[in-house]
């Protein structure tokens, strides 16, 4: 019963995408806005069919309806409730069906807050979207369909993958990555709006970057606790494997870093227009690819869940993806002049074009690797590996240089710069860096990379920091603002601009905390009895003993490991094995004592109730909590630049005179803000 | 009832150690030869692991793996003849990066020929500017040096520039 409504919901779903997408499409292109409002009743339609089919897939779920496939595979009545809810994205059918919920979440908002505007780009936005939407329905309702009926009906199922019940962050991560990678959805379907109609109306351009940046913070939420999870769970002290899965999910996300680098010097140079809406368009198709890449099981990953057929129906869409994308960037290219001039290297707009070329050179990188065993495999017969030791090469400069091209960008200005007041302007932060790069050499650090590295955040952190605060102090100078106002104002007035440079702050902690966990990691790993004593990096561990216990779901043997830091204080850490119903073999999970400086991080290898022995890993690394305690950074910084700013505001904030030195921008104020 | 049977079984495995999934490895060597072992252990890769590295892996497989590599640097053997042992046994795949020569020449300078090509597409950009810029730059932009003082005393060039920027 649950099953046949589900799949009735499901291709009411596909039925109501279909008919939106053909008539938005149709209708947008001849010109006409009759269509419209039957393109936002086929999205009302879509919405609810897709939002009605996961709560039916949930219902299913929480009442154990083994007659359902998707329940049978991966439902237990032994599964605790949460884990019974969060298996709805926990194999491969499943997570579709999630995939279609959160487009309609999408899609529904992308309607709601935009009814209002041109209703013949609507049209073609939302048809765009739901022509997307079809895909996804009908994968949902053919290739991947959760909703087969189970006969005889089993009594009970497995439950969900061991390696998802683990840690409390499966909860978290796949929504936020899954939110990230369905969000480029919407910018997708406003660019390809633009380029059918032939003019990219500059007031769609906000919209445009706005959505880009919503999917950015769930990608880049996504991605770290992603990072945080295979930390915490997998247990051989890292986080980050260039795993073509990781990969998939890190590609869009620097498209879309680069895009809204470049809107910008589109705005204010009215330079680069067709290049920022590739770079939309190859966000949203890397996160297709990134999908297939994942969920096909062409690579053998964590999250390939199981060999299945949904592969090909992910080629062709990818095929007719990059057909559409390449013929409207071809045939609409001619009415995207650029109508600025690229006039220093020393410029704001120039900085942003190198920035631009750093990342999507770190993408075809990243994507050249993750590929290549598959071309060479292909084309020579030969299986080769691309791994951590080729991505590392490349991709660290790269890093580097994203790191001093946060620090030269901001203080470039845009146009032609005044040679001497620009050298003045980087005495101090130049200082700064060598400074820290002198203190770190002097406490005993080594390397060239970690001491460019630190050198550079030194010197990204003081421009940055120095370009939060100049308006600040301007406005407590000529205003007579207090520190609070001013800084209250001052964020409100340019959103973008601050939001932006706290985002920045977040991404050198990130590369501060991955150049430091990486470089200055220590290691050992041996075996040790009953009461016996190892060291490293100056602490002290002390094997005491096994101990096992039950939960709902598993049974555990842990070792208790009293650990003494080298202030002295003492805990007891348990790495353990832990047992699941279903599965044969031990999943680990490390003990972790965090803390601001280094995380010390223990795994149980092996042990022997007999023998009174048990094997470790250890690892010590310095700073590794700082890549995930960024994630607020990230998250105020972002919300900052998205929070909407009321039109009336920010026309009335454009003549104020203390603020207002040189001519007003002609337009760009509202848009600029919106 | 299952759960008791599972404790059972548990408790009948931890006596009989066939829970205990692996060995403990062999011991490290003296810390030249052992940064040695986890350096080539990095480049190569556990052969039943998904991507991971002999030396991160903590498959029972990977260690036997890491073992041998042990073995191998304690015989004195070169790094290139330990790789080459292993290219041997399990063909070229067991290398995380991939040696560069032949075919493999694409993904070792495929990027580098990106960022060449695009910095001269940026340079060019610039070359070809200065005759038309003159007489149509419909930029907005002002340069920095005449920027109209504002009117309080300040007249920092920089702080002019970030008042524009404030300004929309």
């Amino acid at each position: 019963m649950n099953g046949a409504i589900g799949n009735a919901l499901v291709l009411g779903g596909l039925a109501f995408a279909a008919f939106g997408a053909v008539v938005g499409l149709v209708t947008g292109m001849r010109r006409t806005e009759a269509g419209f409002p039957w393109v936002m009743r086929a999205v009302w339609g879509f919405c609810a069919c897709m939002v009605g089919a996961n709560a039916m897939m949930v219902y299913a779920l929480v009442t154990h309806d083994f007659s359902v496939k998707y329940v049978a595979q991966v439902g237990s009545r032994a599964t605790p409730l949460v884990y019974t809810v969060v298996s709805l994205w926990s194999a491969l059918e499943g997570s579709i069906l999630f995939w279609g919920f959160i487009m309609a979440v999408y899609v529904g908002a992308f309607a709601w807050l935009h009814r209002r505007e041109h209703a013949r780009y609507m049209s073609l936005a939302l048809g765009t979207m739901l022509a997307v939407g079809v895909f996804f329905a009908f994968l949902i309702a053919g290739p991947a369909n959760p909703w087969g009926a189970m006969s005889p009906v089993p009594a009970d199922g497995p439950g969900p993958n061991a390696l998802l019940q683990n840690h409390v962050l499966m909860i978290i991560h796949p929504p936020m990555l899954y939110s990230g990678y369905v969000g480029m959805t919407v910018p997708f379907g406003v660019a390809v709006a633009g380029l059918l109609r032939g003019e990219i109306g500059e007031a769609w351009m906000a919209p445009l970057r706005r959505w880009t940046m919503v999917a950015w913070l769930f990608l880049s939420v996504g991605i770290i606790l992603g990072s945080w999870w295979a930390y915490a769970v997998l247990g051989w002290g890292g986080y980050w494997a260039w795993d073509p899965v990781e990969n998939a999910s890190f590609l869009p996300w620097l498209t879309a870093t680069a895009f809204m680098h470049s809107t910008m010097v589109q705005e204010r140079k009215r330079m680069l227009k067709l290049w920022t809406l590739s770079l939309a368009l190859a966000s949203f198709v890397l996160t297709i690819l990134g999908t297939f890449m994942t969920r096909s099981g062409i690579f053998n990953s964590v999250h390939s869940f199981t060999q299945s057929d949904i592969g090909p129906t992910f080629l062709v869409f990818i095929a007719v993806l990059l057909v559409v994308c390449i013929g409207l960037l071809a045939a609409r290219g001619h009415l995207l002049i650029p109508e600025g001039r690229l006039t220093s290297l020393a410029s704001r707009e120039a900085s942003i074009l190198v920035n631009n070329l750093v990342f999507v050179a770190i993408t075809f990188t990243v994507l050249l690797g993750t590929l290549y065993p598959l071309v060479s495999e292909a084309v020579r017969g030969i299986r080769v590996s691309v791994g951590e030791p080729y991505f590392n090469k490349m991709a660290v400069p790269g890093g580097i240089a994203v790191l001093f091209l946060m620090g030269v960008g901001p203080v470039l200005p845009w146009g032609t710069p005044d040679k001497a007041t620009l050298r003045q302007q980087f005495i101090i932060p130049t200082m700064v860096g060598l400074v820290v790069t002198g203190a770190c050499f002097a406490v005993g650090l080594r390397g060239v990379y970690p001491l460019l590295t630190f050198g550079l955040a030194g010197f990204v952190t003081v421009i940055t920091l120095r370009e939060l605060a100049l308006p600040v102090t301007v406005r407590m100078r000529e205003r007579k603002e207090g520190i609070g106002t001013a800084l209250v104002t001052a964020a409100s007035k340019a959103r973008r601009r601050f939001g932006g440079y706290v985002v920045h702050l977040g991404i050198v902690v990130i590369i501060v905390a991955v150049a430091a966990s990486s470089s200055y990691v220590e290691h050992t790993s041996g075996t040790l009895r009953l009461g016996q004593t190892m060291n490293l990096g100056g602490y002290q561990m002390k094997y005491l003993g096994l101990s096992s216990g039950e939960e709902p779901h598993r049974t555990f043997v842990a070792a208790r490991v009293e650990v003494t830091a080298p202030n002295g204080s003492v805990t007891e850490l348990r790495p353990r094995m832990n047992y699941y119903e279903r599965s044969t073999d031990p999943i680990g999970t490390p003990a972790v004592r965090e803390s601001v400086k280094e995380d010390f991080y223990m795994s149980l290898m092996a042990f022997s109730e007999q023998a009174g022995t048990a094997s470790f890993n250890v690892w010590v690394f310095p700073l590794v909590g700082w890549i995930w305690y960024s994630i607020p950074l990230l998250l105020v910084g972002t919300l900052i630049s998205l929070w909407p700013q009321r039109r009336s505001a920010a026309v009335a904030a454009r003549p104020a005179p203390a603020v207002g030195a040189g001519p007003p921008v002609a337009g760009d104020a509202e848009r600029g803000a919106a | 009832m299952t759960s008791a049977l599972l404790s059972l079984t548990l408790a009948l495995g931890l006596a009989t150690g066939q829970f205990a999934p692996q060995q403990a490895a062999s011991d490290p060597l003296a810390p030249p030869l052992e940064a040695r072992v986890q350096t080539l252990g990095k480049h190569l890769r556990c052969a039943v692991c998904q991507g991971l590295s002999v030396a991160d892996s903590p498959s029972s497989m990977a260690r036997a793996q890491l073992d041998k590599v042990r073995e191998l640097v304690a015989e004195g053997k070169s790094d290139a003849e330990v790789m080459d042992y292993f290219v041997a046994r399990y063909g070229e795949w067991v290398l995380l990066e991939p040696r560069a020569e032949g075919f493999n020449w694409f993904v070792w300078l495929g990027p580098i020929a990106l960022v060449a090509g695009g910095l001269v597409l940026i340079l060019k950009q610039l070359k070809r500017e200065p005759a038309v810029a003159a007489a149509t730059e419909p930029s907005p932009e002002v340069p920095v040096t005449p920027a109209p003082a504002p009117a309080t005393e300040d007249v920092d060039p920089y702080l002019a520039a970030v008042r524009r920027e404030l300004e929309r």
